[in-house]
């Protein structure tokens, strides 16, 4: 049998070389997720049917992917026919749809195995969830410590692929919701720019903002996945078609430094600080930048509000919005009916003035940043207590739809501590070659969970 | 800074902006008043509350209410946050409607 951690690429070579098969692969993944993946309360559902199905299927037929025979999980927002999509709410438990998210079918038709839907936080947290519980299966916990919480919301795709449970999965993120859970569980998450990914047969939370993307445990890894599942969809207008090229080439990019507000002599200063060293011993030039000060966040919110509780009405003012599993979120989105059209557009005329952020790519090609400045906050802790401290991305990049790939740099107690590369949009592969480097210098990528 | 502001190193975090970067989602509230025990003024008439009320399919428990009103009045604070940072006269917001052509069906 194969490590539960190896790359795509190992498990891909060890199936073409029939050293192992992925109905074996398939299997071992669904134990894994019974066991570690229930403990975690990462797993929704598990879909063992149609994985042995898909897996036998697999085996026999050649592959023409590198992901093909490979079990994968995916999570709860996207639609996967005739299996139940909860999005994460008590309020949703008997839906399922009859088709499969965009995402979902393109990692199929190329020979991927869907092992599990796995567990996010309920509807994304968009009422402004405050407790870890916020989720119908349970607080999900961080792969590397039970006490602790795995982030959100793309939990259970955090939780399970750090465990080994799949080589890799998809998550979803509008603000924070890839890079945290990446951060809080050592994974490394590649948020794409806006429009890369189909978003077709993914719960709206937000039209303008919603990116889907990759968890997995290497920027390689990642790039794997993100490139069977970009690409232009007649069913999502909002594709691009602008060509997706990882390994462009291209100068080595030149890295910008925000001014960071750490604590003192904090573990996460000394993981920066060494990150850094590496970046500058591969040859990488770094240059203090700032963005326009602009209320990025305060857009950010009010574009939430609204889009929110325009694509959540019905449920809203339904008798199951009382089912949430967090008060704060039953108030939350009932409080966000009251968002007016004239502060929604005021965000959106200020997201056309944040615009001006893109100057800040005259001076650098990316930016290297902390996710956070601490590692995932105790279980049982409400946020508001839990997150103090914690820092956070503050910029543009979401609001302007920039992607960033998330990775581990360090740990503190015991959990690991996450950076992320941003890089203007379309420039994925900027913050590919980036981490890339990086995990060729490094091994924080390769410690897992005992 | 909107919401219900904590110290966070050497600067503050309101709720909505924890949520902001901590991976959301996050829609309005800034219901940690509730929380750190300053929510007032909940049993005062409150029409703007009670027509949202009327907009839900069964009252909200008072707990709920109470967060909700906390909501609310993080809205206002959005809104007069947002008035602070005055926009460039006659811009547009970020999306334009495209017209779609559409070649009709019947036969002349």
């Amino acid at each position: 049998m194969i490590d539960p951690f190896d790359s795509i690429t190992d498990v891909a070579a060890a199936l073409r070389s029939k050293k192992v098969s992925s109905v074996e692969l398939t299997k071992a993944s669904l134990e894994r997720l019974k066991t570690m993946g229930r403990e975690h309360n990462a797993v929704a559902e598990l879909t063992e049917e149609l994985a042995m199905r898909q897996a036998q299927a697999a085996d026999r037929t050649p592959g023409k992917s590198p992901l093909h025979g490979i079990p994968f999980g995916v999570k709860d927002l996207l639609a996967t026919k005739g299996i139940p999509t909860r999005w994460g709410s008590p309020g949703h438990m008997d839906q399922v749809f009859d088709y499969d998210a965009t995402p979902v079918a393109r990692l199929q038709d190329v020979g991927g195995v869907l092992v599990a839907k796995l567990a996010m936080i309920e509807l994304a947290g968009g009422g402004n969830y405050n407790v870890a519980n916020a989720s119908h299966s349970g607080p999900c916990k961080s792969a590397w410590d039970k006490n602790r919480w795995a982030g959100g919301s793309s939990s259970g795709s955090g939780a399970a692929t750090a465990l080994g449970c799949v080589t890799y999965s998809l998550g979803s993120e509008t603000s924070g919701s890839i890079t945290c859970p990446s951060a809080f569980n050592g994974l490394t998450g590649f948020r794409p720019t806006y429009g890369r990914v189909s978003r077709h047969g993914a719960m709206a939370l937000c039209w303008t903002l919603d990116k889907i993307g990759a968890m997995a445990r290497s920027a390689e890894d990642c790039g794997i996945v993100l490139e069977a599942i970009a690409g232009p969809d007649p069913k999502d207008p909002s594709t691009t078609r602008e060509k997706l090229n990882l390994r462009k080439r291209a100068p080595r990019p030149r890295i910008g430094l925000l001014k960071e507000n750490f604590a003192k002599g904090s573990a996460c200063e000394k993981a920066y600080q060494n990150a850094l060293t590496a970046f500058k011993k591969l040859g990488y030039e770094t240059v203090d930048v700032a963005y326009p000060n602009l209320p990025y966040g305060l857009a950010v919110g009010l574009i939430v509000d609204a889009e929110g509780a325009s694509a959540h009405e019905h449920f809203i003012r339904s008798d199951r919005l009382s089912l949430l599993r967090d008060i704060n979120q039953v108030a939350g989105f009932a409080a966000s009916l009251d968002t007016r059209a004239v502060d929604y557009l005021w965000a959106m005329r200020l997201r056309t003035e944040a615009l001006k952020a893109n100057e800040i790519w005259d001076k650098c090609d990316c930016i290297f940043s902390p996710v956070f400045y601490k590692c995932a906050p105790p279980i049982d802790e409400p946020f508001d207590k839990g997150f103090q401290g914690m820092g956070g991305d503050e910029g543009p990049s979401n609001l302007l739809g920039w992607p960033a790939m998330a990775f581990p740099m360090g740990f503190e107690n015991g959990c690991p501590l996450g950076g992320q590369i941003i890089a203007p949009a379309y420039r994925e592969d900027t913050c590919y070659r980036a981490v890339r480097d990086f995990q060729r210098a490094t091994d924080w990528h390769k410690r897992h969970p005992t | 800074m909107i919401g219900v502001q904590w110290e966070c190193m050497n600067d503050e975090i309101s709720r909505r902006e924890f949520v902001r970067r901590a991976g959301v989602g996050l829609a309005a509230v800034a219901a940690g008043a509730l929380v750190h025990g300053q929510v007032s003024g909940d049993d005062t008439p409150d029409p703007a509350f009670d027509a949202l009320e009327k907009k839900l399919a069964k009252p909200l428990s008072e707990e709920a209410r109470k967060l909700t009103r906390a909501s609310m009045r993080s809205n206002v604070r959005s809104a007069v946050a947002r008035d602070q940072h005055r926009l460039p006269e006659n811009s547009e917001p970020c999306f334009v409607y495209l017209p779609t052509p559409h070649e009709g069906k019947a036969k002349r």
